[in-house]
């Protein structure tokens, strides 16, 4: 149990760490997730629910793994966090150079200090649906209450901010110029979401080589399995769960899982 | 994140398809009944439980919004700003969408980064071939390649602009024109402008003809009756 805490401490200073070097365009490469690693039978113990079976258990691992090698090279290393990572910062910038250009009204791909007046004069919510045509403008109290998702994203930027990016003072925004403007602004650096589940799956590297093959991750999670199907019959019982639960200190708690699979 | 874009790039054809038809249908019912349905589009933001001052203030915010010239009257001015903003928007999505392939930043995309995003886009679907898997990636990295217009293997900034022009110039753009186009249909006056009083006596035309029970608030049942399309 406390080598547990210290792993996720561990984790927690590296992703830290990982943050604060991240610069306007930072170098993920650098980041080497093969030393930090979490405590897997946490985030194992948590997707458990009774009645799942060893099979199941493999292929949602499984497909966790394939999402995982974002470069599909057969082995999940330092390089596919660092390729979602690109990957993650790219559609960012896109998304910026999106709402940039919407102000280009003559499509000549350079914003003028006279495109952004006329843009930022009229409505400053045009509503942007998912393949970027506008699907309605909203009004001031309205344009709260819609963000990114299910409609689309708010359009919305600062004049001065924008046209401080205009180096040669000639007030156009030329393509290069465009795209440092899109490189600007808060940059993520690293995905959150899925830096957790390197860690995880970092953990499953037995030939301590960096790279965490299939064939690794399998036989791990399949000891897991095993060890929570303590009576060998591939499928778990709410009781196996709960007395992983209570072994390992992961898990649903008994009640969560009767409300969430009702009793058969 | 990865996942939810995956499924933007499956959904997007189908949105625009489903866009494209809608507008089809749009024109085609424009040219039988100009009038009505220039309502139907206003009845567009409509929501159940309004009342008729609700929604009068809401129509007065769409107002504005559509008076892109701040002359307190929507004329074909306003129409062709509106045009031009959406196609705007249209263009910058397509720019957008492309840009998600500059992996190091650069400005501009080459083949090897078009590869590597459409792998990773790719994904792998459950019990799938490799060769099933490698066809989907080599479908991704053809459509994504379409704006190298020179064939060189790099999409340069130039190209980019020039894609962007054809594309959004062969799709039809959304809502917002539709909702311009409509308003100036209620220029009772025929001066060849809609004020403000004008879009309100038309909104509150449309108000009326959904709250059929006449108590003043629109219920849900009122609006589906409405939004029926007619037999």
């Amino acid at each position: 149990m406390k080598r547990c805490a210290c792993l996720i401490a561990a984790a927690a200073a590296a992703l830290t760490c990982c943050t604060a070097q991240a610069q306007p365009r930072p170098r993920t490469d650098a980041i080497d997730l093969s030393r930090a690693v979490l405590d897997p039978r946490f985030m194992f113990s948590v997707t458990l629910l009774p009645g799942m079976t060893r099979d199941q258990f493999l292929q949602k691992r499984r497909t966790e793994f394939d999402e995982m090698d974002v470069n599909h090279d057969g082995v999940v290393s330092s390089a596919d966090p660092a390729a979602e990572t690109e990957i993650f910062n790219a559609t960012r910038r896109a998304g910026r150079l999106r709402q940039i250009l919407s102000a280009d009204v003559d499509g000549d791909g350079v914003v003028t200090r006279e495109d952004l007046e006329t843009f930022l004069a009229g409505p400053q919510a045009p509503l942007v649906g998912p393949i970027g045509q506008v699907v309605g403008f909203l009004a001031g109290p309205q344009a709260r209450i819609v963000g990114p998702g299910l409609l689309g994203q708010i359009v919305g930027f600062d004049r001065d901010e924008v046209m401080g990016f205009d180096r040669n003072g000639d007030g156009r925004l030329d393509w290069s110029e465009l795209v440092a403007w899109a490189h600007a602004g808060p940059d993520p650096g690293i995905n959150f979401a899925m830096a957790p589940r390197y860690l995880v799956i970092m953990a499953f590297n037995d030939d301590h080589d960096g790279k965490t093959t299939w064939a690794e991750f399998r036989a791990g999670v399949e000891k897991f399995f095993q060890s929570v199907d303590t009576d060998n019959d591939g499928t778990l019982s709410l009781e196996e769960i709960e007395a992983n639960r209570q072994r390992t200190g992961y898990g649903p708690p008994a009640e969560l899982m009767r409300a969430l699979v009702p009793p058969r | 994140m990865r996942t939810r874009s995956k499924r933007l790039i499956r959904t997007a054809p189908a949105c625009a398809l489903a866009v494209a038809a809608c507008l089809a249908a749009v024109t085609l019912a424009a040219a039988q009944q100009p009038a009505a349905l220039a309502e139907r589009v206003l009845a567009r933001s409509i929501q159940s439980g309004m009342t008729l001052a609700r929604y009068l203030d809401q129509s007065r915010a769409e107002f504005q919004n559509l008076d892109l010239d701040h002359d307190r009257a929507l004329t074909s001015a306003d129409g062709e700003g509106v045009r031009r903003r959406s196609a705007a928007a249209m263009r910058a999505g397509v720019i957008g969408e492309i840009m998600r392939a500059d992996l190091d930043g650069d400005g501009k995309i080459t083949q090897d980064e078009v590869v590597r995003l459409s792998i990773a886009l790719a994904g792998v679907a459950p019990q799938e071939s490799e060769e099933n898997r490698r066809k989907r990636v080599d479908d991704v990295v053809a459509e994504r390649m379409k704006p190298d217009l020179d064939h060189d293997g790099v999409i340069d900034a130039a190209e980019i602009i020039a894609y962007a022009r054809q594309r959004a110039g062969a799709a039809s753009s959304g809502g917002a024109n539709a909702a311009i186009e409509a308003a100036l249909t209620f220029d009772a006056d025929g001066d060849g402008k809609v004020t403000l009083a004008e879009y309100e006596a038309a909104a509150a035309r449309v108000f009326r003809a959904i709250d059929t029970d006449g108590d003043g608030v629109v219920s849900k049942d009122e609006i589906d009756a409405y939004r029926r399309p007619a037999r």
